[in-house]
């Protein structure tokens, strides 16, 4: 049996043991289901907070400019009431509010408890008032015009890059992210339960001596990252049709979602890149998970969270793709699988920064990949204790 | 003939620990030899060092042909770490372990079945590892280390673990494995075992051998447990050594 046979039977075993397709549709089920749920709560608890509430106005000529609009609030300034009759239908539930205004510049608002509809319509009495006072300046004055003229500014994208609206822009940087994002933490939780899993049911000395470590290694690679593309294209497929679909079930405008549909060419490179990134964070990861003893106390954990690193500086850049830091970090293989998708989705990358990118990220990916099978197989048959620093320079120096 | 095996003044040595210090053996094929030995006498990294687990710090080991190691088709190895995937159907699993030794999906499959109906367990073949007894659990890793018809199989203290009753399964299931041309190197303290199984002993003991040679001549008027006893004891007492602790 060839080297890549075996491989292919590790990968195919280990996809098996981590993907649950009943329990994959019922997270996706559940997905949908918290995702258009509370989209219509959502709804509906606005729904009802929009209810109209009536507010008796007494001493409103004193104001000096018209009631201004501000939902849910209803105006009701009848000259009959007084404020002992408002009260008392303020007591009976007839109405909301007592609005007693005193003065220009003063109103006392009489309501039965807290209501956050209250400070809307602080606001929108500040707002009318400082429009009224506004309109004043600007007919008094041939300047005052100018002040409340805004700047003319029009702006003219000329790159073929830069052709999606802003806002759609960021979110195509914000979803290739957590793609990304979910794709290593999928991983992260198989490889650690599966490889502290197996050396703490001693399986491996079984496997080790069927299989050599670097084909182990690799097949449990190839294994889970299927499995956590698995994961993370069910929920990318749920939040996608949330995202997409309730705005417009809630008979709101779907948000913009540029889509790469017939730009094959800059798709197969974001999957090739981001799939790359996964096998060298993997392959990082699993070296590391083979030197625990034991999962509960060992400190070593905190290392498996590095990926996170490239991600969180990523995350910080999404408003920066343009800039010779992004372009950097586009390129060092390190934070590349995180960087370079996003800038591809978003701007228009230099050809040689794409091939110097995959070059660099590819020969790291093999690096590690090596170097961790050779951990990786001295580790796995360590019990009882964890290699020492030391240890796991040697075995990477024999790697 | 020509041997089987040939472990050539192997040595092994960890920390400050000589765990193998200069062993030579040769198992011819369809032999039965039997290590023998106390706790820490070498045993178990002799048999990882064949399996390729462990490297031998000198020495050669040598298998039929000239190869250092053995093809993953024509080994078996029981380890004495038992373990098996106790999340996943057993089945499954004794057909992943064949399936890795080069046999193909449907008879690694019919394998698969036919070693569970041998051990009894043909009706819990979808259960989990971890449903099973220990006892169960044994039998289960012991098809795993078998089902592809080993030409040489190395079990490390196949019997530990065991009641009689399992013993003798386990027993009958070996010399099955050895009439089918199976050549075996295992190691035991079940002397009365070893004697109905072992064609050959080797004792080991702080990883030199301590004697070495056919159950025939070496238990003539006697039994391997009073002879083990004897030369163990006598070596313990030379070095010091009381109740197994040096003095």
């Amino acid at each position: 049996m060839t080297r890549w046979q075996q491989t292919w039977e590790v990968a195919r075993w280990e996809f098996m043991r981590f993907v649950k397709w009943k329990q994959q549709l019922i997270g996706f089920a559940i997905l949908l289901v918290m995702g258009f749920g509370g989209g219509f709560v959502g709804r509906s608890v606005a729904k009802a907070e929009q209810k109209p509430r009536m507010i008796a106005v007494i001493g409103g000529d004193l104001l000096g400019f018209p009631l201004p609009e501000a939902k849910p609030v209803a105006w009701d300034s009848s000259e009959s009431w007084t404020v002992a009759s408002a009260s008392a239908a303020l007591a009976e539930k007839r109405l909301s509010g007592v609005l007693v205004v005193t003065s220009a510049l003063e109103a006392e608002l009489m309501i039965r408890s807290q209501a956050e509809w209250a400070e809307t319509l602080e606001r929108a009495l500040t707002a009318a008032r400082q429009s009224a006072l506004l309109a004043r300046v600007v007919a008094a004055s041939p300047e005052g015009a100018a002040l409340v003229t805004p700047f003319a500014f029009r702006k003219t994208l000329t790159d073929a890059g830069a052709r999606r609206t802003e806002l759609s822009t960021r979110i195509t940087a914000l979803a290739i992210l957590f793609i990304g994002f979910t794709l290593v933490m999928g991983g992260f939780g198989t490889l650690f339960t599966g490889i502290t899993g197996e050396k703490q049911q001693r399986v491996t000395e079984q496997l080790v001596a069927i299989v050599p470590p670097q084909v182990w290694m690799d097949g449990k690679i190839i294994g889970l990252t299927g499995a956590a593309l698995v994961g993370t294209g069910i929920t990318t497929i749920g939040l996608y049709a949330v995202v997409k679909v309730l705005p417009l079930a809630l008979g709101r405008s779907a948000l913009p979602m540029p889509s790469l549909g017939g730009d094959f060419g800059v798709l197969a490179l974001i999957t090739l890149i981001t799939l790359l990134g996964v096998v060298l964070w993997f392959s990082l990861m699993a070296a590391i998970a083979a030197t625990i003893d034991d999962p509960n106390s060992s400190t070593r954990t905190l290392l498996l969270f590095a990926p996170m690193l490239p991600i969180g500086v990523a995350f910080g850049m999404t408003s920066k793709l343009d800039s010779p830091a992004a372009q950097v970090l586009g390129v060092f293989p390190l934070t590349s699988s995180a960087m370079m998708p996003m800038r591809l989705a978003v701007t228009t990358v230099a050809w040689w920064e794409v091939v110097l990118a995959l070059l660099l990220l590819s020969a790291t990916t093999w690096l590690f990949r090596r170097i961790a099978g050779k951990v990786f197989g001295a580790g796995m048959l360590m019990y009882g204790k964890e290699p020492t620093l030391r240890e796991t320079l040697r075995w990477m120096r024999e790697g | 003939m020509t041997a089987f095996l040939t472990i050539d003044r192997v040595e092994k040595r960890y920390s400050t620990v000589q765990a193998v210090a200069g062993i030579s053996l040769e198992v011819q094929p369809g032999e039965a030899v039997a290590l023998l030995g106390p706790n820490g006498a070498g045993k178990t990294t002799l048999l990882r060092m064949l399996v390729g687990i462990t490297r031998p710090d000198r020495g050669r080991i040598v298998w039929q042909g000239g190869a250092s190691s053995l093809p993953p088709a024509d080994l078996g190895y029981l380890p004495e770490d038992r373990g098996l995937y106790q999340d996943m159907p057993i089945k499954r699993t004794l057909t992943y372990f064949a399936r890795l030794r080069g046999i193909a999906g449907p008879e690694a499959e019919r394998r698969a079945s036919t070693w569970l109906e041998r051990f009894e367990l043909g009706d819990r073949a979808k259960e989990k590892l971890s449903a099973l007894s220990k006892g169960n659990q044994q039998k289960v890793q012991l098809a795993a280390a078998i089902l592809h018809s080993p030409r040489f199989a190395i079990l490390d203290e196949p019997f530990s673990g065991l009641d009689p009753i399992n013993q003798e399964l386990f027993l009958s299931i070996v010399r099955e494995l050895r009439a089918a041309g199976t050549t075996l190197l295992f190691s035991a303290h079940q002397m009365s075992l070893v004697e109905r199984m072992a064609d050959r002993v080797m004792v080991l003991h702080r990883g030199k051998e301590l004697l070495h040679g056919s159950i025939c001549e070496l238990v003539a008027g006697g039994t391997l447990h009073d002879l083990y006893v004897e030369k163990v004891g006598a070596a313990n007492a030379e070095l010091g050594i009381t109740n197994g602790e040096a003095a």
